[in-house]
């Protein structure tokens, strides 16, 4: 009875819609691990993995922020400018001598900011959500520029010590800080996707909107809601950016909204939105770090390394569509 | 006394100027099902969106559980527990069963959901209707009937005071319509009340307990249980009888041929057709219409069996190049599916005409010739740079005159009448008629025959993707497969 039981709960597991991609990408992450740690044995060290997960984290962070809305059938190119933002209005702050929580909690204020814009700007005005984050991407910019006069900051000094160990360089049962948060976040905004009706509403309204709108799912505030996560994310990954640099600099997050989308998408999230699991996000996010740092230690310059993770979310891609059309492909091979 | 649970009384609405209910009254008591058809559209939508919300109204009073929920003077635009099942469904298609029937509706109070506890209940209302579907299914792997068990069981579940099913006989076959008048029987008897909309009469007397004919947005008869019968609604119908002038068939070879084909669908189908032959393949299970199409289309290879078409074998790189070999296809809804909304109307007039022409731009004079050619057929629209105000009835003419036009040898009509009113499906088997008069061999496929048997040269009957019988045109008299 128990094993019936229990051969049911993985048979239902694995028949969760986008679960198949992401045994996909797990699979190819297992053999690029194995791949480069044959090409250079350093890889699997302590350390290694230690700062790989460091790595990992923010790319991670920002891609559980940007699955959110691309599974809502939107999507957010603001992310990486809010990143600069949150890093640079805290980092400001900061050296001017506010309290670093006080610090933390105004630039928190500032992204969500940006998040509700982004959401009434979708859902309500009805712009085109690549328009309307491209415009909050360079008004993100600008502030990250203008608010410390065109210039980086200064080091945020001793007083933001816990500030930077409770971001990255502290160390909680022997894991940095970084990778605690991110765990914490991602277990929370998986438990609200996967256990919650905003979570049901979000996958609802990428789905099909007029049918959400008809069984009584407030796009609006749904929309709002996947954008404002979308902007905690970012501010956290700033945060942490800052925390790492003991300053702000105002390129901080250039072309994090790529490096999200590509997170994503390689995880299994649907570009055409309703479908996409968090866990795919920390595959697609994982496989983005691992080729970033295996790459490195394989000695392929930087350009090979662009290279490699283009093809990679073109390939994720395409086995997106192969998979939606999988049915018609297997009748047809039948 | 039976409880009332609607009551429409002189219900006047109108819209920038055009009348779309007018004096209509309407009463559904509990436990019924109540019929409608509309012998022309006017009013329709218009009907279903007012029972649904409590927008404002010109005159009248609508009563829902005997409370008085519009009127005239006051209308509060809120929202009543009317649902409605149509052809397009609401579910959401990448959710499961149990998400689209609990968590996504109105009401639903718990943040958290429990899948186990979601799991039951869904189950315990499934089984009270005898259906077995997992509540872990996404609703895209479900077919159209289970698809509206779902929706019935939602509605049931939301405690809709009416559930108003429309124009679903389009969408299932003639064994799951009859499945789901067991189910809508089975409600009714629990106490639920229903409006049961469709344009076809022999589909409504099948399930209905009385029955309202409208027109114009005004209720014209009521028809009782004992009035159900063909011989008195002629009279508020019009006729679709086939008394046009008889067409001269080519009577050599088969055009097209399929030969004991397979596919996972398709069972062994054989059958053959004529050059100039309009022929209905009546698909009892609602399965081989995508498989047929994309047979033709190259989409699709046979498991065994093999097409001819024009006495030759089909192959695979043939029918990529369907249209260019004279196989055209009229998809379903096509007034949606098939117009070119910001192209102007010579445009989409001449939109497969260039396939016949080898040079890339087409010269002005090809196109004043054909306007020459066809203004007398369709009127001054066809000089119409703004599709969007035009009638159904011209915009059927413009996807029927554009392969009129092109003319195709084999045209593929899916469920060509669906969701027409009365005029419009007898405009629509005219169009047909015009491509037959052309020579063009028809292939309608449907799941129900009610009109295509007007227009049809032979009726093949298709059950489990093979075929089971066939009807010459003078046996269709004998033809009973609607239960």
């Amino acid at each position: 009875m128990v094993k019936m039981g229990k051969q049911n709960k993985i048979k239902r597991i694995l028949s969760v819609r986008g679960m198949g991609q992401v045994i996909t990408v797990t699979i190819g992450l297992i053999i690029l691990c194995i791949v480069f740690s044959i090409v250079n044995p350093i890889f699997f060290s302590g350390k290694n993995i230690a700062n790989l997960l460091r790595q990992i984290a923010p790319i991670l962070i920002i891609g559980i922020g940007q699955s959110y809305v691309l599974i809502t059938g939107n999507i957010d190119l603001s992310i990486g400018s809010v990143v600069g933002m949150s890093c640079m209005i805290s980092a400001t702050m900061m050296t001017k001598g506010v309290n670093p929580w006080a610090a933390v909690f105004i630039t928190f204020i500032c992204c969500l900011t940006v998040g509700l814009l982004n959401g009434e700007l979708v859902s309500k005005c009805k712009l085109p959500p690549f328009i309307a984050t491209l415009g909050t991407m360079t008004i993100a910019r600008g502030i990250a520029q203008i608010v410390n006069n065109n210039y980086n900051t200064g080091s945020i000094g001793e007083k933001a010590k816990g500030f930077r160990n409770f971001f990255y360089y502290g160390k909680t049962a022997g894991l940095y800080n970084a990778i605690w948060i991110t765990i914490v976040m991602w277990i929370v905004f998986n438990f609200l996707l996967s256990k919650t009706r905003t979570g049901r509403h979000i996958y609802a309204i990428g789905s099909n909107v007029d049918a959400a709108r008809l069984s009584g799912v407030n796009v609006h505030s749904t929309t709002i809601k996947a954008y404002m996560v979308s902007a905690i994310c970012a501010c956290t990954v700033g945060l942490m950016t800052c925390a790492t640099t003991g300053m702000g600099t105002m390129d901080a997050g250039n072309s994090y909204e790529m490096y999200a989308v590509a997170a994503s998408v390689i995880g299994g999230v649907s570009t055409l939105g309703g479908q996409g699991l968090l866990l795919g996000t920390v595959v697609g996010a994982s496989i983005w770090g691992v080729l970033q740092n295996g790459l490195q230690f394989a000695g392929a310059p930087v350009a090979i390394r662009n290279i490699t993770i283009g093809i990679i979310v073109v390939v994720s891609v395409l086995l997106d569509v192969v998979v939606r059309t999988g049915k018609h492909r297997k009748r047809k091979a039948s | 006394m039976r409880k009332e649970i609607l009551r429409m009384e002189h219900v006047t609405k109108s819209y920038a100027g055009v009348i779309y209910l007018d004096n209509f009254n309407m009463q559904i008591y509990k436990g019924e099902i109540m019929g409608l058809i509309p012998i022309n559209r006017q009013g329709k939508s218009e009907l279903i969106e007012l029972l649904c919300q409590n927008s404002p109204i010109d005159y009248g009073r609508i009563y829902i559980n005997n409370e008085l929920v519009n009127y005239y003077e006051h209308s509060t635009n809120s929202i009543n527990r009317v649902y409605v099942i149509n052809q397009k469904s609401k579910l959401i298609q990448d959710l499961t069963v149990s998400d689209n029937i609990f968590v996504l509706r109105r009401g639903f109070k718990k943040y958290i959901i429990n899948n186990k506890v979601l799991r039951g209940q869904v189950n315990k209302y499934l089984k009270e209707i005898g259906i077995y579907i997992d509540p872990d299914e996404l609703i895209a792997d479900l077919n159209p009937f289970e698809q509206c068990c779902v929706e019935l069981v939602k509605a049931v579940i939301t405690g809709a005071n009416l559930i108003i099913i429309s124009d679903i006989t389009n969408i299932l076959s003639v064994v799951d319509l009859s499945k789901l008048y067991q189910l809508v029987n089975f409600y009714a008897d629990k106490g639920y009340s229903f409006l049961f909309v469709g344009n076809h009469h022999e589909e409504i007397f099948t399930i209905c307990h009385r029955v309202s004919l409208m027109k114009d947005g005004t209720i014209i008869k009521v028809l009782d249980e004992q009035d159900m019968k063909n011989d008195l609604i002629k009279f508020y119908t019009i006729s679709f009888t086939d008394n046009k002038q008889k067409i001269d068939r080519y009577n050599g070879q088969g055009i097209l041929e399929f030969e004991n084909i397979c596919t996972g669908n398709l069972n062994k189908m054989s059958f053959s057709v004529k050059k100039g032959e309009c022929v209905v393949l009546f698909d009892t299970n609602n399965t081989i219409y995508s498989d047929l199409l994309d047979l033709m289309n190259g989409e699709l290879s046979p498991i065994c069996g093999r097409i001819l078409y024009n006495n030759q074998v089909y192959a695979e790189n043939a029918a990529r190049k369907a249209l260019e070999n004279g196989i055209a296809v009229i998809s379903e809804d096509s007034i949606q599916k098939m117009i070119f909304y910001n192209l102007n109307y010579i445009d989409n007039l001449c939109f497969l005409i260039d396939k016949k022409i080898e040079k890339k731009i087409m010269k002005r004079k090809i196109k004043k010739s054909i306007i020459r050619e066809y203004e007398n057929i369709l009127g001054e629209e066809i000089y119409l740079n703004d599709l969007s105000d035009l009638e159904p009835a011209s915009l059927y003419n413009l996807v029927y005159y554009r392969l009129h036009l092109y003319n195709p040898n084999i045209v593929f009509c899916i469920q060509p009448f669906s969701g027409a009113d009365m005029y419009l499906r007898k405009h629509i088997s005219d169009l047909i008629y015009e491509l037959k008069k052309k020579g063009i061999t028809i292939i309608i496929i449907a799941v129900n025959i009610s009109d295509t048997l007007s227009v049809a040269d032979r009726l093949m009957i298709i059950e489990q993707g093979a075929v089971l019988k066939e009807y010459p045109k003078d046996e269709f008299e004998s033809i009973h497969v609607i239960a």
